[in-house]
């Protein structure tokens, strides 16, 4: 059972992350068709997330306010089209909160992704619901009643996960 | 002015403001985008009388068929300027043409500003 993630987790966490966004690119750009339907969402996320996975890569320490803040500074210097923005401002708001905790709990999971969503909708002047914003911010708040009930990661990802596949 | 395009029914105009306003509700739907502002004193004074302005902080000049549009926006902390420029440029190019059916030639965005 994981209770607590720590930065070595971490590091292979976002790697991970990176792995799974690059096989399924060709799946996101085929949803693309907001503002403009030129189909680069997939691509335009994988690049921001590229950028953000190689500055994990580089970091020498295996702290979690160092590893945060180079994923966070990763994806804003790699942000692409409007969803890498959008992706790099969840992941800032992520990383603020995940950067105090040297291991986090589920709880500080859930507090991180809330930060994450109200970052990303304090971005845009005219929030549109249907969005990656709803799905992040649906997710997050499902996460906090998640994380009260199960302390353990593989299933408080499991069930987060669900809540977003059922949007 | 305005652009013109004629068919064999006859001509259709559409004004500058007209793609102002549907340029500027482009640009608010872009992530990062906290607002747009007028660039000269005299626009703020025209705001003041009038109730609402929908072309604020867009410039349009128009020649024949072809746009120009000048932008002036503020947007938020923390986000990379180069990337939401990039993205109003395109999301405005598509909107205006798609509305218009006329050419986008240009889109100049100048960042005025930066809200925390």
């Amino acid at each position: 059972m994981q209770k607590t993630i720590n930065g070595a987790m971490f590091r292979k966490m976002v790697i991970g992350a990176y792995n799974n966004l690059d096989a399924n690119k060709k799946y996101i750009d085929s949803l693309n068709v907001y503002p403009v339907p030129d189909g680069d969402t997939g691509n335009n996320m994988f690049l921001t997330m590229k950028s953000a996975a190689t500055h994990v890569n580089d970091c020498t320490t295996n702290n979690m306010d160092g590893l945060a803040e180079s994923f966070s500074k990763g994806a804003l210097r790699g942000a692409r089209g409007n969803s890498g923005v959008i992706l790099s401002q969840i992941i800032r708001g992520l990383s603020t909160e995940l950067g105090l905790h040297n291991d986090f709990t589920t709880k500080n999971f859930a507090d991180a992704m809330a930060v994450g969503a109200k970052m990303a909708y304090k971005a845009v002047a005219a929030p549109k619901e249907g969005t990656i914003l709803t799905v992040i911010r649906v997710m997050a708040e499902s996460a906090e009643a998640i994380a009260k009930k199960c302390p353990d990661f593989e299933e408080f990802f499991k069930q987060v996960l669900q809540v977003g596949e059922d949007i | 002015m305005s652009v013109t395009t004629s068919n064999y029914y006859g001509k259709i105009f559409i004004s500058d403001e007209a793609i102002a306003s549907v340029a500027a509700s482009a640009a608010l739907e872009c992530v990062g985008v906290v607002d747009l502002v007028n660039k000269k004193l005299s626009d703020n004074f025209a705001e003041l009388f009038k109730k609402q302005q929908l072309g604020k902080g867009v410039k349009v000049i128009t020649n024949g068929n072809r746009i120009f549009i000048d932008l002036f926006v503020i947007l938020k902390y923390g986000i990379s300027i180069s990337a939401v420029a990039e993205s109003i440029k395109k999301t405005i190019k598509y909107k205006v043409e798609e509305f218009s059916g006329m050419i986008v030639d240009a889109v100049n965005v100048n960042v005025v500003g930066v809200r925390v």
